[in-house]
């Protein structure tokens, strides 16, 4: 009788072992569920940098095209073309087509949106703004889900190229050149060059009625030039 | 001994065969070469690094026959294979012109005689002036200005106006007339065998600008050099050393050392053809505003220098040092300043190299 006692007790003390393991485990493995969905501060800084250097990676990909086309992501329908290259007129019988601040802006944004992927949450914003001689661009309300958890945070981004020096230096030169078009007055661009800091190379091309003007502040995109053209008409 | 002969023989009929050939050859190709050197050109004395040179050459070996008989009547062979210091040429020009008169009055041809006289004349000018770095005049003989009016059915202005090859200004069905006022004043009036010139008619004056039509010549204008800068009218580049517009009626000139020179070429049956300073060209009127056929490559206006974004090639190796700073490679043209530069001419690979901002 002794011995059925001692043997129920083992048996119980068996199952109580078990449940108490059995607990424990289940109380680490929750543990570990939790902790999953949950953001630590590394992740999010690491997430945020991810895309920040994505973005200050666009950017000067996107001046550099931009540089390249006038200022412009999608060509406007004033457009020259030689030799496969394309770049915006910015004057044309007459009419200064120099793009404003703006249009540059959203040019580049729409690039950031089109070309790179930086981005692969939702957001609510992206603006790209010109000022203090920086491109930037903010990126509002990134909306990161990790599980049922997710945060919502802000990016900003900057580049230290200046694509406004090259509007302002373009439309000095189409003011002149529009004075004595289809002269070039050397003395008068060159003036203007050297206060820019700037060298401007001029293209004629007679056979098609262009003139291209090749800007250039010495700043470079990755090891490449960073050019800015435009296209003026000859008469 | 027979074996001999026999190579001998045929070394022999290869020789002959070989000096058929070659005479064949010869007699096959000497005359058009022949004749091509003496293709009317009329007279061309040039100056450069202080010699004058004068250089003629004819249409037909038979116009080059009766050329030279007249110039060993003349005495004056010497003067056109002359290459001689401007000096010492100076000091012939007495002799020239004196053996020239004394043909005139022993019944030589009144034209060749005017013809001679004018090569000479401007030979000597351009001798004297000692501000002439470079110059080369084309003078033809006047064959066709008659009474003043003159009818051309698809021929040269150059022609109609002084009866020069210039082949500048190609004109059409036209009538041009020239008239001299009581003061000497020489104007063009140029109809249009088809009705007078208007703006509905059909184009009827083409520039060497290719493509470019103008409707009208308006009027004629010039340009002053001095030292080297553009001082005043409006420059015709002489687009090679061959063909050159033409100087008719010439509009208000600064005093320059050419105007002297003018004087002579003006007379009937003069081409002129400056290396430096070309003078004149077709014009229209276009709202009220003069319209050249051919704007000047550079032009200096309010103490700047304005480079023509049309620049062509062979004007732009013309192109004065002294007035822009000009860089020739064998890529192409560089024209600039400290910070600009204006690049023409470059082979399309590099022009493309440049656009995209490899180099």
């Amino acid at each position: 009788m002794q011995k059925i006692k001692t043997r129920g007790q083992l048996f119980l003390y068996i199952i109580i072992a078990i449940l108490i393991i059995a607990v424990g485990l289940l109380a680490y493995f929750i543990s570990q569920e939790v902790k999953k969905a949950r953001w630590s501060e590394e992740e999010m800084q690491t997430v945020k940098n991810g895309i920040r250097d994505c973005l200050e990676k666009g950017l000067k990909e996107g001046i550099w095209l931009l540089a390249r086309q006038g200022g412009y992501y999608e060509l406007p329908a004033e457009s020259a073309e030689f030799l496969g290259e394309r770049a915006a007129f910015y004057l044309k019988q007459e009419k200064s087509l120099i793009p404003t601040k703006r249009t540059l802006e959203l040019q580049l944004r729409n690039y950031l949106k089109n070309e790179t992927s930086c981005i692969a949450y939702s957001y609510e914003s992206l603006e790209v703004y010109l000022r203090n001689n920086r491109s930037e661009v903010e990126v509002r309300g990134i909306k990161a889900s990790k599980g049922k958890a997710a945060f919502v945070f802000d990016v900003d981004a900057d580049v230290a190229i200046d694509p406004l020096s090259y509007i302002a230096l373009s439309e000095e030169i189409v003011q002149s050149y529009n004075a004595t078009n289809p002269y070039v007055c050397i003395e008068c661009i060159d003036m203007t060059a050297i206060k820019h800091a700037m060298n401007v190379t001029i293209v004629p091309i007679a056979e098609k009625g262009q003139i291209w003007f090749l800007l250039a502040s010495g700043q470079k995109v990755d090891n490449k030039n960073l050019i800015w053209r435009f296209v003026a008409d000859i008469k | 001994m027979r074996v001999e002969n026999r190579t001998k023989n045929r070394a022999t009929n290869a020789t002959k065969i070989f000096m058929f050939i070659v005479f064949a050859f010869l007699i096959a190709f000497l005359p058009n070469a022949w004749a091509k050197k003496y293709s009317f050109e009329g007279c061309e004395i040039s100056k450069s690094a202080n010699t004058i040179y004068s250089d003629c050459s004819f249409e037909s070996i038979e116009m080059t026959k009766g050329f030279l008989s007249r110039v060993n009547e003349a005495k004056i062979a010497t003067f056109f294979n002359i290459q001689r210091d401007a000096n010492s040429f100076l000091e012939l020009c007495d002799g020239y012109k004196n053996s020239i008169e004394e043909y005139r009055s022993s019944g030589g041809p009144e034209t060749i005689c005017n013809y001679f006289r004018r090569l000479v004349d401007v030979a000597c000018e351009l001798a004297e002036q000692t501000g002439i770095e470079s110059a080369t005049l084309k003078i033809g003989l006047d064959r066709q200005v008659k009474e003043g009016k003159i009818v051309c059915k698809n021929c040269y202005v150059g022609d109609l106006i002084d009866n020069r090859d210039a082949s500048d200004i190609q004109a059409k069905n036209l009538e041009i007339i020239f008239l001299t006022d009581e003061e000497g004043k020489t104007s063009i009036q140029i109809n249009s065998l088809k009705g007078l010139v208007n703006d509905e008619d059909e184009v009827y004056i083409k520039s060497f600008e290719v493509g470019r039509w103008i409707k009208w010549i308006w009027g004629f204008e010039c340009v002053t050099y001095n030292q080297g800068r553009v001082i005043g009218g409006f420059n015709l580049n002489c687009w090679d050393n061959q063909k050159f517009s033409s100087i008719g009626s010439v509009g208000p000139c600064e005093k320059s050392w050419w105007e002297k020179i003018l004087e002579k070429l003006k007379k009937p049956g003069t081409t002129n053809l400056f290396d430096h300073s070309c003078s004149i060209q077709a014009a229209k009127l276009v709202n009220g505003e003069i319209k050249f056929a051919r704007e000047p490559d550079v032009i200096r206006r309010g103490g700047k220098t304005l480079v023509n974004a049309r620049l062509d090639s062979e004007s732009a190796l013309n192109l004065d040092e002294k007035i822009i700073k000009i860089k020739t490679t064998n890529e192409g043209v560089i024209v600039g300043g400290i910070n600009t530069v204006i690049v023409a001419f470059f082979h399309r690979n590099k022009l493309q190299e440049i656009l995209k901002g490899v180099v």
